[in-house]
């Protein structure tokens, strides 16, 4: 799960937002209305804060301040792409995008696994190398859908697991690729991010390789 | 008793067999683990072998024939039905639980995101069957 702040005075905005990430069952949200309760609030448990540059009781410096050592993410209502701050409504893409996209290894499942036994580790990755490009070219294959999409997602979770790598975009996927009514755009997004995934993750690996 | 018997292994992933057979070895369980990669294979195995296996580890999306189908075909003779089939997946899904649990079998279990968790999973089941009578 990833924890999402929205810290946000407008209604419609939070509406906006609940909606955007309904379909996303791996977001957990929490949304602040006022600089007061915000200082209530352990920032350090946040994956992202969206943050609206104005509060009724705070202005933009102040709560830039405020944020400035989280991994915080300015909204206003034009966005301002100079200053790095996001148009409303919060475009999905960017929105995962800044939550998912560095999925980066972590060895701590074939370490544990190898117990020490770097030939089975160097196996391991190499099994992870020779399959992860065969799930990359199924998941961009244009006619999956449906079920045959969701077979191909939940394959790619045991790769992912097995190499540390976080499943979250892959559920998503899986759950979405066979609901009555799935969102052609997100599922279309959510495959973009596992590729990018699989190549960062293909590109970690071969160092962990050629380092083992 | 599980005893020496053989443990069939239905799973089409090589990363998951990879890690399960190594979780095996870690465990000391010294049962000869045989590795079928989908559900037809793994009644050709059951039609074929000398002794019948004391444990199914089975995983659900296969590629030909599905765990599902293959439980359904296999509860249907009698020589099979009492085989202990557990299935092992990272499905969470209510329907797949419900499917299979219909078909008798002995234990669902999804896998833990990190590998010691899977390990104490995998020795929670052999001390279960190193306890428990075995139904042949």
């Amino acid at each position: 799960m990833k924890s999402l702040l929205y810290i946000e005075d407008d209604d419609i905005d939070i509406l906006l937002l609940r909606r955007l990430i309904k379909p996303l069952h791996t977001i957990n949200l929490d949304i602040v209305g006022t600089f007061q309760n915000l200082r209530q609030l352990d920032l350090s448990n946040y994956d992202l804060i969206l943050s609206d540059s104005n509060l009724p009781d705070a202005d933009y410096a102040t709560l830039m301040q405020y944020l400035q050592n989280t991994n915080v993410q300015f909204v206003s209502g034009i966005g301002e792409p100079e200053q790095n701050v996001w148009a409303k409504p919060i475009d999905l893409k960017l929105l995962l995008n800044r939550l998912y996209r560095d999925a980066e290894p972590q060895l701590n499942y074939i370490e544990e696994l190898a117990d020490g036994d770097m030939n089975f580790k160097r196996e391991m990755i190499t099994t992870a190398l020779e399959i992860l490009p065969e799930r990359k070219s199924s998941l961009q294959k244009t006619n999956l859908k449906g079920s045959d999409l969701k077979k191909v997602a939940h394959k790619t979770i045991s790769s992912f697991r097995v190499c540390g790598m976080d499943t979250s975009v892959l559920s998503m996927l899986e759950t979405e690729a066979v609901k009555p009514s799935a969102n052609d755009e997100l599922i279309k997004n959510l495959i973009a991010l596992v590729v990018h995934q699989i190549d960062t993750g293909i590109k970690m690996l071969k160092a962990a390789l050629n380092a083992s | 008793m599980l005893a020496s018997k053989e443990i069939l292994l239905l799973e089409d992933d090589i990363v998951d067999v990879m890690t399960i057979q190594r979780a095996l070895k870690q465990l000391n369980i010294t049962n000869t683990c045989i590795v079928k990669t989908n559900g037809e294979e793994g009644l050709e195995y059951l039609r074929n072998c000398e002794e019948l296996p004391g444990l199914i580890f089975l995983d659900i999306n296969m590629p030909k024939m599905n765990g599902i189908e293959f439980l359904k075909l296999m509860k249907q003779n009698d020589n099979w039905s009492r085989i202990p089939v557990i299935v092992l997946t990272t499905s969470n899904d209510q329907r797949d639980k419900d499917e299979t649990f219909k078909f008798g079998i002995s234990g669902y279990m999804i896998k833990p995101v990190g590998y010691d968790d899977f390990k104490e999973m995998l020795s929670a089941i052999q001390t279960y069957w190193n306890i428990s009578e075995h139904p042949y």
